[in-house]
């Protein structure tokens, strides 16, 4: 397989004050191109800062971060951008829709700042894919939990990313729309996207190729299906 | 780019629908803000652009009397001798050219109509000076024969009911004059020129065909002279100039109080003499109208911040989704943009209603004309662009520096952050608020003081007729009921426009000279300082031996005391300059006069000549107070019944003291509107603030409540925190507002003191009505219940 992403030593700290929190600790790891990784951990276990740091929301404080074979750790804040920009979907617990957006156009936001033609095509194509074409002039707060969850992995899909990270994306919803959410996981990684997913869920964690475990800060264990 | 551009329009659109009621609250302050920026850019673009008509008014020049002495303030005519235009153009190398305008009231009759007009005879090359524009017929030759005449085209279509009426006849003053050239209609306000017919000055019955030369003696000053300087010269190397060349016009006894100067005619709208307090007021009305602006802008920024503060999830999805720093910037920027330009359009919908209002407030003739001025809308909109930029630039700045992550992870409520700037920008807001009640204070009381104490007279109830004291009128109104007393003067001691030059121990003196009986200190509450009326005359004497001075003539004369001046011996006979030292000081009286406070009072002779030999006269009438519409109803009858000629002419000495200090009172009615204005968006944008504050704050009051805060302790604390940059504010205000305050005074000879209460109670009444603002929303929010509160968000 090929690597896609590789960290090693990758650490990062929180100060608040005198009190300095280390989210993560020299952790190291590689995910292959199409690889669908679960982490999973307990709260405070440096999970979503990993994710953060993968997605270039976050930077670290020391170690290496490459992908793609380049290095990535210390870029500016612009060549972040570009790379989040260039690889990256996200998909959040708390869904993250705008307001004040209808569903087409909160899908619509991850193609704005990027060079895609045929956007409304693109729009309506995973909208058709989610199941929610027939919602796409609906304003999120006219869905349910589980539809918002399918608008935001609708976004997360639409520029074609290489690498979805989703933070707990069934951590909202019952077990009818978790299952749906993680169907449409899988089969984005079945399509050659690498999926990295944060999730408590044992059982979502088993449609992962992979799943590796976290504790304060560190890899403790990982299980390969 | 026009993906991104239609994006934004969408999100901005429906955040203002999301959040009407803040959305409105900024908006509503911006309209209001823009529309007083707006009204009065319009009304000080017509002082500036004053005379721009005319091509080359850089350097045309009209020259203006001015008579100044010791201790006298000056006294500005916009006229010269009739004789100076060809001395200066003749003597003068910094002029290029020198013309005349002789205004005169004539009959303009043609067929059957006839209308008396207001016309200008001009000398024939006038208009090679002022070359106004003009619309048909050649303007450089029109007036070259005595019968040329030029109109503007409203004037031609009155005369001629049409405006190309080239060649046509009318008769101007009794002789036929041909119409030679058409020009524009002159701009309402925008010139010195009132009339719109101009006569050949060669006419044989034209006002300067009949002039005379000016004669030692037979000085006048009665015609416009506009001079045209060289390119590069010098206007004060003009003026002494102009003074050398002249000075043969100017008897000796004036000459040294006399000048003629030259002044630039785009500069006479804010010319002191003329327009006393218009620049004064210009300076001010702008500087009010900014700050109320900045008030504006101050509660958008806030307000801008604070709504964004509920975006952070938007950015933080945007930035997760590929959006860079720039693309949030430029959605904020464009936003702010976007939301100035319409309130610029509705504040501009509210200048076209509010114009007509400011301009009969000001006495202005200001337009919003897009028609006459096509560049204005463009200048609005870059203004209105610009605005935005400025005050979108801070939040999108702060906005788009958000970590994406930090904003992910928080509540949508929480704040953008820049909590700091908004504490500065609130604190600024009440700091101009605090300045603009201390100013309006200030003015307000200087208004009454000058308008009350500072006469040092009584003028309540004193009824003035223009007339040279009839004696049977006046004898008979005195017995009138409700006439408690009536006595007569010179029109000078209203005027204060008769003045005589002395010689005095080896220097020379200007002093004003009032005619009056001895009964008129009475009749207005003046009582000598030092010495007797008693000893003159009560009709009046033929050789002038006894004199009454104020006390500014025994300072001028240098007397030591009011005392020390009885029995002086002054160089007056019968109101002409004379050497034989013939008139005795008899009395001293307070200095008082019927002028404005902004100047000192002159030294000023009180002759008792009898009413014969008066220039004008006045009969003061000093009523009862009881039953004023019958008294005067039987002082006009008794005017017909003793045979006065034409209709009485009276007025209460009360509306000319008003009309002096209409200056003043319009600056206190300018501070009081924008106080008023600067009140209402100060309060608007902290009700704003509150409101979003509320929001933000649901959860920690619920933890505070749950903890066991009472309401009340709540309340404090949501009021306290309101109240800091109120009483911030004051430390800022009150120096700035006591230094600028003093300065305003200084520029009155007569002012009150500067009250140090004054200041806390300007502050107390900020911050009263900062709490009465923001006080029951407080309430509502602190006596939530703990529960509803935590399960906020």
């Amino acid at each position: 397989m090929n690597q896609f992403l590789q960290v090693s030593s990758l650490s990062r700290a929180y100060r608040s004050g005198e009190v300095e929190t280390q989210a993560l600790d020299a952790i190291s790891l590689e995910v292959a191109a199409g690889e669908f990784v679960a982490l999973m951990g307990p709260s405070g276990c440096g999970k979503s800062t990993l994710l953060n740091i993968l997605g270039f929301l976050d930077a670290p404080d020391a170690g290496s971060y490459r992908l793609r074979d380049e290095e990535v750790a210390t870029l500016s804040d612009a060549r972040l951008t570009r790379l989040r920009r260039a690889y990256v979907g996200f998909v959040f617990q708390s869904f993250n829709l705008i307001e004040e957006l209808n569903v087409a156009e909160n899908v619509e936001v991850a193609l704005l700042y990027r060079s895609v033609d045929a956007r409304r095509r693109r729009v309506d194509e995973v909208l058709e894919q989610v199941g929610l074409a027939h919602r796409a002039r609906h304003r999120p707060r006219q869905l349910s939990g589980g539809q918002q969850q399918r608008v935001a992995i609708a976004r997360a899909l639409a520029p074609e990313p290489d690498l979805i990270l989703a933070d707990e994306p069934t951590g909202n919803l019952d077990s009818a729309n978790g299952a749906a959410v993680m169907d449409l996981l899988k089969d984005a990684a079945a399509r050659g996207t690498t999926v990295i997913m944060v999730t408590h869920s044992a059982l979502h964690a088993a449609a992962a190729d992979r799943t590796i475990r976290m504790l304060d800060g560190r890899i403790v264990g990982e299980t390969r299906l | 780019m026009t993906r991104l551009l239609r994006h934004w329009l969408v999100a901005w659109g429906r955040n203002l629908a999301a959040n009407r009621l803040l959305s409105a609250i900024t908006i509503v302050g911006l309209v209001i803000g823009i529309a007083g920026a707006i009204l009065m850019a319009l009304v000080a673009r017509v002082p500036l652009t004053y005379n721009h008509i005319v091509p080359g008014h850089e350097r045309t020049y009209i020259a203006i009397s001015v008579v100044s002495g010791p201790e006298m303030a000056p006294d500005y005519q916009q006229a010269s001798p009739g004789g100076a235009a060809a001395l200066i153009e003749a003597n003068v190398p910094e002029v290029e050219a020198a013309a005349r305008l002789l205004e005169a009231e004539v009959e303009l009759r043609r067929g059957g109509a006839a209308h008396r007009e207001t016309i200008y005879w001009a000398d024939p090359d006038y208009f090679d000076l002022v070359r106004l524009p003009v619309l048909s017929g050649d303007l450089a030759s029109a007036l070259r024969s005595g019968h040329g005449l030029v109109m503007t085209e409203a004037m031609a279509r009155k005369h001629f009911g049409r405006a190309d009426a080239m060649g046509e006849t009318i008769e101007v003053a009794g002789q036929p004059m041909v119409l030679r050239a058409v020009i524009a209609d002159l701009p309402a306000g925008g010139t010195d020129l009132d009339a719109g017919i101009f006569a050949s000055g060669l006419a044989t019955r034209s006002g300067l065909s009949l002039m005379k030369a000016d004669e030692p003696g037979a000085f006048s000053i009665s015609v416009r002279t506009y001079l045209r300087l060289r390119t590069g010269a010098s206007a004060q190397k003009a003026g002494d100039a102009i003074q050398a060349a002249i000075a043969g016009l100017v008897p000796p006894p004036v000459r040294n109080a006399y000048r003629l100067e030259p002044v630039r005619i785009d500069r006479l709208a804010l010319h002191e003499g003329f327009h006393p307090g218009a620049r004064e007021r210009l300076v001010i009305g702008s500087l009010v109208a900014a700050l109320v602006l900045l008030i504006a802008t101050a509660n958008f920024v806030n307000l801008s911040v604070a709504l964004a503060g509920r975006r952070r999830r938007e950015i933080g999805v945007r930035k997760a989704n590929g959006a860079g720093r720039g693309h949030i910037a430029g959605q904020f920027l464009a936003e702010a943009v976007l939301t100035v330009l319409v309130a610029t359009l509705l504040a501009l919908v509210a200048t076209e209603w509010l114009l007509p209002v400011v301009n009969g407030f000001l006495e202005t003739q200001a337009r919003l004309d897009y028609g006459a001025d096509p560049t204005l809308p463009l200048w609005l909109l870059s203004g209105a662009a610009l605005l935005g930029l400025a005050a979108g630039a801070y939040p999108a700045f702060l906005l788009s520096s958000l970590p994406p992550v930090a904003t992910l992870r928080d509540s949508g409520a929480a704040a953008a952050g820049g909590g700091l700037v908004r504490s500065a920008l609130v604190t600024a807001q009440f700091a101009i608020l605090i300045g603009l009640i201390i100013a309006t204070s200030v003015v307000h009381q200087q208004r009454v003081f000058a308008m009350r104490e500072a006469l040092r007279m009584d003028i309540d109830q004193v009824l003035t007729v223009t007339a040279k004291c009839p004696p049977a009128f006046v004898a008979e109104a005195a017995k009138l009921p409700g006439v408690r007393a009536v006595s007569c003067s010179s029109e000078s001691l209203l005027s204060g426009n008769t003045f005589m030059p002395i010689d005095w121990r080896g220097r020379q003196l200007v002093v004003d000279m009032v005619s009056a009986l001895p009964s008129i200190f009475a009749l207005y509450g003046v009582r000598p300082l030092a010495g007797t009326l008693s000893a003159l005359p009560p009709r009046g004497e033929e050789s002038v031996s006894g004199v009454v001075i104020n006390e500014a003539a025994v300072r001028a004369f240098g007397f030591a005391s009011p005392s020390a001046a009885i029995g002086q011996a002054l160089p007056i006979s019968g109101g002409a300059p004379g050497d034989a030292p013939g008139a005795q000081v008899v009395a001293v009286v307070p200095d008082f006069a019927f002028h404005s406070v902004e100047t000192p009072i002159d030294p000023t002779l009180y002759l008792s000549e009898p009413p014969e030999a008066w220039n004008g006269g006045l009969v003061s009438i000093k009523l009862a107070g009881r039953d004023v519409p019958e008294t005067l109803s039987r002082i006009d009858r008794l005017w017909r019944a003793t045979g006065n000629e034409g209709p009485i002419q009276r007025a209460f000495v009360s509306e000319h003291i008003e009309q002096l200090y209409l200056s003043l009172e319009r600056n206190a009615q300018l501070f009081a509107v924008f106080s008023g204005l600067a009140i209402f968006l100060a309060c608007l944008g902290l009700v704003g603030l509150s409101l979003s504050a509320a929001q933000r704050r649901t959860r920690e009051i619920g933890i505070r409540k749950a903890l066991g805060a009472s309401t009340r302790q709540i309340l404090a604390l949501l009021l306290w925190q309101l109240s800091r940059p109120v009483l911030l504010a004051n430390l800022i205000a009150w120096p700035v507002a006591w230094w600028l305050m003093r300065r305003w005074l200084n520029g009155f000879a007569e002012r009150i003191p500067l009250q140090p209460w004054l200041f806390p109670a300007a502050g107390l009444i900020a911050l009263a009505l900062a709490l009465l603002s923001v006080g029951t929303l407080a309430y509502l929010v602190a006596r939530q219940k703990p529960v509803h509160a935590l399960r906020y968000e």
